[in-house]
């Protein structure tokens, strides 16, 4: 029976963006299709666009309607769908957004409509490949030194590259080194200086 | 031959006799040649001890961390806890000691190499505590081959491994002319092995000018490098925290504050160690109650530098009040972990300035019982930042307590047992005291001065006065 409404509302809404559909009916409510489309590949960290089209079941365009796009998330012993755009539809019942993919491997795009006093919800999905392995955790505190733990902006190009990376603290660690090694080759004089001079009293320490 | 007889004349100045000089290096080489049966009995001990902490340690590798006490709320616990406090230890020795040194304070030469070597061997040990606790330390090397200079773990790592190698080296120069005489000293009276070995690490030292001024050229540019080396390691340590987003961790004063924790601790420490192997190696003549004493108020210095510290932080975050901070406050000192905070403050803080305020108790006995508090103390300070930190629920849950497992007590129990091993068997192949600074630059402690013996003066009874007046004639 579920098929049957994919199909209809696929065929109702007549459009090829619309890879797979579902229609929902509710009492009282007249029933409506929805349909998601977005992109089959997508880099991780890439914004992507997704769009659905809402459409009742004789095939009529729903505008101004609210279109939430969700994907599943799973955060310790809890899993669900976090909304990660939304839409009001225009007059052709499309609803465009744009939103990161922040996942990688198969997602589940989804597109929900949740009704109105006039017509029922409906749900869509769809599924997106997400591919790398970008890091996409974004600090917002403390410092960011360009370079060092930002990027560097088109107007600080102009600085030595040197002093925008971690060059500081080699530095430092270098200074440091270098110290120990000027000790290191006092003590390696020590042999050289049994020979010369005077012997304390025939014993080392006398 | 001007300078061997100035130095002559310069120690006998110093009260240093060839009696006298004789009998330091008979006390102080005596147990590199000799060895009891108690001090295998021990090493047995110490060996046991840790053979347990090992295989507590594999159970952890093959079940992973759930066999400890943290979870995904605490993930931080008494091995990151046990780190801090351990590298603060560490920190003290070279510290003081190069302190010391360039404030010529004569007092400290006496026991610089047992502070010298505190460092060294807490170095060792605290730097474990990372990689224990780990669940997968085979990827430890990830932090090199990945590791990104932003990552205040990537610059603990390298702040570490520098003081470690300068620490080593700021330990080995001295050591040079005490291995000289070791090698001409000990001959047969020592196995083979450490012939051998006293022969290399004395590099051909026979004491010229020559060789005196390379060895003071390199110990003054050591002594010099290792104080910013040794303050910015505990500075850096101390971001590990105070760059973490956590309600407790936001203070600006972190880096001093664990810099003068890491000294607190650290004279504690030594302080213990000194009394220990002042006892075992027969050597009061040379620790006496000077170093005791002087340590000891050094020790209530640091207990007021650190009230200073926290009154600083819990007053500005107090008047403040930020998210998470009431809960801190609130667990901190009158809920969860409120006796440890008491402890802390009293034992930690108040009992050594009480205990050295007081003639009666600034004693040898007094201070060495202060230092166990302070030691004990600051060790839960260390578990009050890390757990009370991370119990600041981040959003609407439950904070969760903690609690370490026996394989942490197991594994924090292996750690103290090799440190223990390292220092005795340390104390059998190094020379404890540096034999040729204390001569040098010491001598002998002076007398204390004689006391004058408390005597009641006789008062004479006043001679009877005939009445002049007669203001009161009693008849019979």
């Amino acid at each position: 029976m579920k098929r049957l409404w994919y199909l209809a509302a696929a065929t109702l809404a007549g459009l090829a963006l619309v890879p797979a559909a579902a229609l929902a009916q509710t009492v009282g409510s007249q029933p409506t299709a929805i349909g998601v489309a977005v992109a089959p590949r997508a880099e991780l960290g890439q914004e992507v666009q997704v769009q659905a089209r809402l459409v009742t079941a004789s095939g009529a365009a729903i505008p101004k309607a609210v279109i939430f796009f969700t994907t599943p998330v799973t955060f310790l012993n809890a899993s669900g769908d976090m909304v990660v755009a939304q839409a009001t539809t225009d007059a052709q019942g499309i609803g465009t957004a744009v939103f990161q993919v922040r996942q990688s491997g198969q997602v589940a795009v989804k597109a929900e409509f949740r009704g109105d006093a006039t017509y029922a919800p409906a749900k869509a999905s769809t599924q997106l490949q997400v591919v790398g392995s970008a890091q996409l955790y974004d600090q917002k505190a403390g410092v960011h030194l360009p370079g060092l733990n930002a990027p560097v902006a088109q107007d600080q190009v102009g600085w030595p590259h040197w002093a925008l990376s971690g060059w500081p603290i080699a530095a430092a660690l270098m200074i440091v080194w270098s110290l120990f090694g000027t000790a290191v080759y006092f003590l390696t004089r020590i042999p050289a200086g049994a020979g010369g001079g005077e012997q304390d009293r025939g014993e080392a320490l006398r | 031959m001007d300078a061997v007889r100035e130095r002559a004349e310069a120690h006998e100045a110093a009260g240093v006799t060839p009696a006298w000089r004789e009998r330091l290096e008979g006390r102080v080489l005596a147990p590199l040649s000799r060895t009891s049966r108690v001090y295998y009995a021990w090493i047995g001990f110490l060996l046991v001890v840790l053979a347990w902490a090992v295989a507590t340690y594999v159970h952890q590798l093959q079940r992973g961390l759930i066999v400890t006490g943290m979870r995904d709320r605490i993930s931080w616990g008494m091995y990151i806890l046990t780190f801090v406090f351990v590298i603060g230890i560490s920190h003290a020795g070279t510290l003081l000691s190069a302190i010391l040194r360039v404030f010529k304070a004569r007092w400290q030469l006496s026991i610089t190499r047992m502070a010298e070597f505190i460092t060294v061997v807490a170095l060792m040990v605290g730097g474990l505590f990372p990689l224990i606790d780990l669940g997968r330390p085979d990827r430890v090397l990830n932090l090199i081959f990945y590791g990104r200079w932003q990552s205040p773990l990537l610059w603990d790592v390298f702040a570490v491994t520098t003081y470690l190698t300068g620490s080593t080296l700021y330990l080995y120069l001295p050591l040079v002319p005490d291995f000289a005489l070791c090698r001409d000293r000990l001959g047969k009276e020592a196995p083979r092995w450490k012939r051998w070995f006293f022969s290399v690490a004395a590099a051909g030292w026979r004491g010229t000018p020559r060789q005196r001024k390379a060895l003071e050229r390199a110990m003054n540019v050591m002594m010099i490098v290792i104080i910013p080396v040794a303050v910015s390691v505990h500075t850096v340590i101390s971001w590990i925290f105070a760059m973490t987003l956590r309600a407790p961790f936001n203070s600006t004063v972190f880096g001093a504050y664990f810099v003068a924790g890491a000294i607190f601790s650290g004279v504690a420490a030594i302080i213990l160690l000194m009394a220990v192997l002042r006892r075992l190696l027969h050597l009061e003549e040379y620790i006496s109650g000077t170093q005791f004493k002087s340590l000891g108020l050094v020790l209530a210095g640091m207990a007021l530098v650190m009230v200073y510290f926290n009154l600083s932080e819990y007053v500005t975050t107090g008047y403040k009040m930020e998210a998470g901070v009431p809960f801190h406050f609130h667990d901190l000192m009158v809920s969860y972990l409120a006796p440890l905070f008491w402890f802390y403050v009293l034992g930690g803080l108040l009992a050594p300035v009480l205990i050295m305020a007081f003639p009666k108790t600034r004693n040898v006995r007094g201070v060495v019982v202060a230092a166990a508090l302070v030691l004990v103390a600051m060790w839960i300070e260390r578990y009050l930042i890390v757990v009370s930190g991370f119990r600041v629920p981040l959003m609407e849950y439950q904070a969760r307590p903690y609690a370490p497992s026996l394989t942490e007590w197991s594994v924090f129990g292996g750690a103290f047992a090799l440190f223990a091993l390292i220092i005795s068997v340390f104390a059998k192949v190094f020379p404890m005291v540096s034999v040729w600074e204390v001569v040098e630059h010491r001598g002998p402690e002076p007398a204390p001065e004689a006391v004058p013996e408390r005597r009641v003066i006789p008062v004479p009874l006043p001679a009877p006065v005939p009445e002049t007046g007669a203001a009161e004639v009693s008849e019979s």
